[in-house]
């Protein structure tokens, strides 16, 4: 069961997500391994079993094995000042892209045998992993990367609303623009029902929400600065928790599908490639 | 209870399928699983070795090549046991294979599993120490099309899928086909010069394309420049033997010495480097100053067949003695006459047995030497001056004894063994003792001496009568 956290009760300061830049660093990572791969090819070929393409493979097969078997003794080591598991993801993920990226060099793209098989399973599993990181951002978290729970989640869109309530109170003219407000909300987001679309199409889904929160915001400018930017957070923040309370029992389950198939792709992926490690040490290496 | 990681039951499941997968297809397909890619299939017509004509034929036998470890013997092992060829060459220092270290083995060139038609041969040429086969490639590392050099530019059976038996042989021909092909009129000259072996003389370092002659000690300029290099260097076989080259005229230029060397080695003395024409020979400087009409004459005139040295300098050499001389006046042309001109003749008579003084002088030639008989011209003067009347023959032909070259006049006489100055101390005239004028022979001592026939009878007694008026006789 995966580790979960509490919200910050109503009315405190939510500090911003800890943002990570996994895919900027893999991105970095991976120009880099082309320069050189591009470098080494300027007169040939590349042979998998030269000096540069027996490189790629271990190299690449080493941060693949370090990334899956690192992260996921970091999930399980709880409490413990290892930093946050966030960045783990952050850099497991790095990894995992580059260190695959790597071995698919290494093939000098030829993809027979055993070692074409291995190749193409690296690809599922890395297709799936990207898959996996889709679906575990549905799942909201703390700053430390750590899921909350359901009752975190109600108790806090509790609070927005009650929030909201305080705020429509202070004058007539407020509570007037904060119901238009919802109104306009409510009639372009008929629905924030859960279900596999609200996974894999959320991105949409906010996009649609964000331009039905511009359209509410609007009719907030008739209200002072201070109480206008107060309302809009809020219901910025309000339909964003009717989003994940809507998709987080679908986000768990597929969470817990994705972990059923990734994890057994996986370790195939690892055996046969242990396999094809000593069939390259067998043959390759000690023979010679 | 938690799982570390992967140890999820699915994950294990799946560990274990993996593995009995791998296991299946081993023993389906032997070792072919573990191929990283397809042997080499590329064939050569006619040619096995160890028993099949590819490696592609070996199929899924791994063992054919890869021996387990525990034999102790590697792959080069195994290459060889089939490649026979290859062990042949090994013994051979001047093969391909010859030259590489044994213990390189076999994978520092070569490597499969890359394709059924990809090339067996890794290494590129700036791997492989080919000047150890005597041609290094130090000036053949881009082609004149700027391209890099491949092995089958030169090996051109390499440029053949599959490559033929003996695809790395080479013939210097290849050298000429592509040199030619960009240089044309140099490859003809220089095969014409040297043969069609380079390799005997190119070890392929030396390169001269761009070299300047003129930076070395003798300039190429004139005729030099053009001409070519084996003109000079004929002995030329390597980069070495370029050089030292004997840089006197004649160390080339013997063959073109029509002075047959008498000029000494150095032609520059005389002729620049544009031409052999228009040499500028200071004739002053030798023992034959040229003067006068010489110097307009040609060379050949005197040096006839280009023979300068020991040209003789007398003048009949040239200068056949004319029939107007009459083989009268020797061969030293330059007593009488100039190198201006024929004319003017300048004969010094006195140079002569007969030097020409007086009345002489002035005498035409050919008053003495009549129809220019000048030879042998006798010099008496009876020769020239008949006895005139008047001495009526009694002074002899010796005009000299008596008359000066200057006038007839003023003869003076030297009397004869009587002599004039007894009993008188004035001249006594000739009439004195000759009365007859007409014969100087005859005389009288009577006109002096108060003689009279009877008494010179008295004194001369005994004395032959006939003798009494021939004085002189005894007196």
């Amino acid at each position: 069961m995966a580790r979960v956290a509490k919200l910050p009760t109503a009315g405190s300061t939510r500090p911003s997500q800890h943002q990570t830049y996994e895919l900027e660093i893999a991105i970095v990572a991976m120009g880099a391994v082309t320069a050189l791969y591009l470098w080494r090819i300027r007169s040939g070929t590349l042979a998998s079993s030269d000096f540069f393409g027996h490189g790629l493979g271990v190299i690449g097969f080493l941060l693949m094995l370090a990334t899956e078997t690192l992260y996921s003794l970091r999930k399980r080591a709880r409490g413990r000042a290892l930093g946050r598991l966030s960045n783990w993801l952050q850099w497991h993920i790095v990894m995992g892209i580059v260190g695959s990226y790597m071995v698919l060099l290494h093939t000098a793209w030829q993809f027979q045998g055993l070692a074409g098989v291995v190749t193409l399973l690296m690809a599922v599993v890395v297709l799936s992993g990207f898959v996996g990181r889709y679906i575990y951002t549905a799942i909201p978290r703390t700053l430390d990367g750590v899921e909350v729970t359901l009752d975190s989640l109600e108790q806090r869109r509790e609070a927005v609303s009650e929030e909201l309530a305080v705020l429509a109170r202070t004058s007539p003219d407020t509570a007037s623009a904060i119901g238009d407000a919802i109104v306009i909300l409510k009639g372009a987001r008929p629905n924030v029902a859960g279900g596999v679309a609200s996974i894999f199409g959320r991105t949409l889904i906010a996009n649609r929400d964000h331009a039905a929160l511009r359209r509410a915001i609007k009719v907030l400018r008739r209200l002072d600065a201070a109480a206008a930017g107060r309302a809009g957070a809020l219901l910025d923040e309000q339909i964003t928790l009717q989003r994940q309370l809507g998709a987080l029992a679908t986000a768990r389950r597929l969470m817990s599908l994705w972990h059923t198939v990734h994890v057994p792709l996986g370790v195939a992926l690892f055996v046969l490639s242990f396999v094809h490690i000593g069939a390259a040490i067998y043959y390759a290496t000690l023979h010679h | 209870m938690r799982h570390l990681g992967c140890l999820t039951p699915f994950g294990l499941g799946a560990g274990l399928v993996a593995l009995a997968g791998v296991l299946l297809a081993a023993f389906l397909s032997g070792g072919s699983m573990f191929s990283p890619g397809p042997l080499n299939a590329l064939a050569s017509p006619g040619i096995t070795y160890g028993g099949v004509n590819s490696h592609a034929a070996l199929g899924g036998d791994c063992g054919a090549c890869h021996s387990s470890p525990l034999d102790g013997d590697g792959m080069d092992t195994h290459c060889l046991t089939c490649h026979t060829n290859i062990q042949a060459q090994q013994a051979d220092p001047t093969s391909l294979h010859g030259i590489i270290p044994a213990s390189q083995g076999c994978i520092a060139c070569h490597s499969e599993h890359r394709g059924a038609a990809a090339s067996l041969t890794t290494s590129s040429m700036a791997d492989f120490d080919h000047a150890a086969l005597g041609f290094a490639l130090t000036a053949h590392q881009t082609t004149a099309a700027g391209q890099p050099f491949t092995c089958a530019d030169c090996h051109p059976g390499l440029a053949k899928t599959p490559h033929p038996s003996g695809a790395y042989g080479f013939t210097a021909s290849y050298c000429q086909d592509c040199h030619a092909a960009y240089q044309a009129d140099f490859v003809t000259g220089h095969v014409a010069d040297f043969g069609t072996d380079c390799i005997a003389c190119h070890d392929g370092v030396d390169r001269y394309t761009g070299f300047d002659h003129n930076t070395l000690a003798f300039r190429l300029e004139g005729k030099h420049a053009t001409a070519t290099c084996v003109s000079c260097h004929t002995q030329a076989r390597d980069p070495a033997s370029l050089k030292g080259l004997d840089a006197t005229c004649l160390s080339c230029h013997q063959a073109d010495d029509v002075h047959k060397g008498a000029f000494g080695p150095d032609c520059a003395g005389c002729h620049s480097v544009n031409t052999w024409e228009g040499a500028t020979f200071d004739h002053n400087q030798t023992a034959f100053p040229l003067t006068g009409v010489h110097i307009k004459v040609a060379c050949a005139d005197c040096h006839g067949n280009h023979v300068y040295k020991g040209t003789p300098t007398a003048c009949v050499n040239c200068h056949a003695d004319p029939q107007v001389h009459l083989g009268q006046f020797g061969t030293d042309c330059a007593a009488c006459h100039t190198t201006d001109t024929w004319k003017g003749v300048t004969f010094n008579h006195n140079q002569t047995a007969f030097p020409l003084t007086g009345a002489h002088v002035t005498v035409a030639c050919a008053s003495c030497h009549v129809n220019n008989v000048y030879k042998g011209t006798p010099t008496a003067c009876v020769s020239c001056h008949a006895d005139p009347q008047v001495h009526l023959g009694q002074f002899g032909t010796n005009c000299n004894a008596c008359h000066s070259t200057s006038r007839w006049t003023g003869a003076v006489f030297k009397h004869t063994a009587f002599p004039l100055n007894h009993g008188s101390r004035t001249p006594v005239p000739c009439a004195t003792c000759h009365p007859d004028s007409s014969n100087y022979k005859s005389y009288t001592c009577y006109g002096c001496h108060a003689h009279t026939l009877a008494n010179v009878v008295a004194e001369h007694r005994g004395v032959n009568s006939a003798d009494l008026n021939n004085c002189l006789r005894c007196h």
